[in-house]
């Protein structure tokens, strides 16, 4: 995955020191220094954005995105290295230059907050796809993502990673800003916002929104036809056997979280997504 | 308390003897309950038949983490009050612990004798109930006692440990921890709470209010005492001053047998499914029944 390419520190104390603060928001080290190349960052009305708050579901997105975009083959997919495909903004590699080259139409991913992104995206000049999940199932994810990771090796425990992610002290900043401030521009005409539970809960939709937003005409036998291969994605995705099991579905959280800490995190929600009417779907 | 070097004595060889054993060799069952082969023998077992209880007897049934330790200390200070003698024990107060010539010897103990128990109600001997023995019955939240338990095994040196708090939940909810399942031996109890000498105490009440609680069981066992002596017993009781003696009183397992005492520590280590789970348990097996109620589980385990 493209993420294991970020140079991120593995104790708590080198957490701190790592990461750096640009406008108020923590964000990895390679962000540093490109924060403004970003902004000024030439984008092209035939561009597809997927932006998300790491762990969302983005890989899955991504795929379900290209198979729907491109019709492809879900088999075909599997073999494809989508990664180089669909890199990411802000990631050293390829980097923004080789970025800037790539044939339309262009498919991009970021974890950067909105206010962050390329100011040609807040104009409405290309198609931004936004995925939100539930941030119990996303904190345990991000979680085991950190331990995982060579790179990261993170060794604290889960319940200080959770103390970090409610006091917006992880990168990309606050999960809470980063899906209201995308909340708040869901009616763009050139946004779509997706929360990661439909896609378990109702795909069939789902495919539908993408379909029409991304202006792709399919009949109701190709709409069945691409559904029933987006299914495979999730499938696969979620009882691949080379990952932790089960790790994409929802209501991970619950084997994870204890009683207390999660009585602290229905707190910390609350007071942080304030009036915000976005929900979430913790179980299915 | 009183004298507690035989009690003392058992500890530090039930201990040694938990040096040797792996958690997995830990228990043998008898009659369908797993018991701790550092503490039980089936011939113990098979002699209990013989116990004969007396009429003043004070039997104490709990499961166990359920506060025995501490209603001990408290009924062997009302016994004190009352008669202006130490309580002494000359064997270890858990009715099924010991060796098989145990019940033997007992015959010649003075009355009142303070009988601790863990056994289901259906395993006691018959003599409890034909004598008519006066039983406290003690309770506490199941989740909390899962906690506990688990806190005892792991902390005591001596005592083999389980791998982690998910490891050791499997094992309480299917009964694979000394004296079978928590909510067997509740089932057990729950038809029987009603009785003329049977007497429920709730750990959580005790917690609450201690000077109330050592008052109903004084006066259960038939001990007309002062206003100002409840009060000394209940300073003397409380969980603080239990744990500030534990050393002195039950060897070096004190400090963990008086670990925290809290109520709502299980919330730092159950997991929502976890919680879940118990609590389709709870009302699987007690919900809408007398012990259901009197328990308070919305209270304690669902706040």
């Amino acid at each position: 995955m493209a993420e294991s390419e970020a140079e991120t520190p593995s104790t708590p104390g080198e957490f701190e020191s790592k990461y750096f603060e640009f406008h108020g928001v923590r964000l990895p080290p390679f962000c540093r220094g490109k924060m403004e190349e970003i902004a000024n960052f030439p984008v092209r009305p035939s561009d597809v954005w997927i932006v998300t708050y790491p762990k969302s579901g983005t890989s899955l997105l991504q795929e379900v995105v290209y198979l729907v975009s491109q019709g492809a083959d879900p088999d075909e997919i599997g073999l494809m290295n989508i990664d180089e495909q669909l890199p990411v903004l802000e990631y050293p590699q390829p980097g923004l230059d080789i970025i800037k080259e790539l044939t339309s139409p262009r498919l991009i991913k970021s974890h950067l907050p909105y206010r962050f992104l390329p100011s040609d995206l807040h104009n409405g000049d290309s198609k931004v796809i936004y995925m939100a999940r539930n941030p119990k199932d996303l904190v345990v994810s991000y979680y085991q993502f950190h331990r995982s990771l060579r790179t990261m090796s993170y060794r604290g425990t889960f319940q200080e990673f959770c103390r970090r992610f409610m006091n917006d002290k992880l990168g990309y900043g606050s999960w809470f800003e980063h899906v209201q401030e995308f909340w708040e521009h869901r009616m763009d005409s050139n946004v779509l916002f997706l929360k990661y539970e439909d896609m378990h809960r109702d795909l069939v939709t789902m495919v539908e929104q993408l379909a029409r937003f991304l202006g792709v005409s399919c009949d109701k036998a190709q709409l069945e036809a691409l559904t029933e291969h987006c299914h495979q994605l999730v499938d696969q995705c979620c009882n691949a056997e080379a990952l932790p099991v089960g790790r994409g579905r929802v209501g991970l959280w619950k084997d994870i979280f204890t009683v207390s800490m999660n009585e602290k995190f229905d707190l910390v929600y609350k007071q942080k997504m304030g009036k915000c009417d976005l929900t979430f779907d913790f179980y299915l | 308390m009183a004298d507690k070097s035989k009690f003392i004595e058992y500890i530090d060889e039930a201990l040694e003897k938990s040096k040797e054993t792996a958690l997995s060799h830990l228990f043998f069952t008898y009659q369908g309950i797993p018991y701790p082969i550092t503490m039980c023998t089936s011939e113990t077992f098979q002699a209990l038949d013989t116990f004969e209880a007396r009429h003043d007897d004070i039997v104490l049934a709990s499961y166990p983490k359920c506060g025995s330790n501490w209603i001990l200390h408290i009924v062997s200070e009302l016994i004190y009050a009352v008669s202006k003698k130490k309580y002494k024990y000359p064997e270890f107060p858990v009715l099924e612990c010991g060796d098989s010539e145990k019940y033997q010897r007992m015959k010649g103990f003075p009355s009142p004798r303070i009988l601790a128990t863990h056994l289901h109600y259906d395993k006691l001997p018959g003599s409890i109930f034909e004598n008519k023995a006066k039983i406290l019955v003690i309770f506490r939240n199941p989740k909390d006692t899962a906690v506990s338990f688990l806190h005892f095994h792991n902390d005591v040196p001596d005592i083999p440990s389980y791998g982690s708090w998910d490891e050791f939940f499997r094992q309480f909810m299917k009964g694979q921890v000394s004296w079978g399942r928590y909510f067997d031996f509740a089932i057990n109890w729950n038809k029987h709470l009603d009785g003329d000498n049977v007497k429920f105490i709730l750990y959580e009440d005790l917690k609450e209010n201690l000077a109330a609680g050592i008052k109903q069981i004084a006066e259960f066992l038939g001990f007309f005492l002062t206003g100002e002596q409840i009060q000394t017993i209940s300073v003397q009781s409380t969980f603080q001053a239990m744990r500030a003696k534990s050393q002195d009183t039950h060897g070096a397992v004190g400090p963990f047998l008086f670990r925290k005492g809290e109520v709502g520590d299980w919330k730092n280590l159950f997991s929502e499914i976890q919680n879940q789970e118990m609590d389709e348990k709870f009302k699987e097996c007690l919900a809408g029944t007398s012990l259901g109620a009197k328990l308070k589980y919305e209270s304690y385990c669902q706040g």
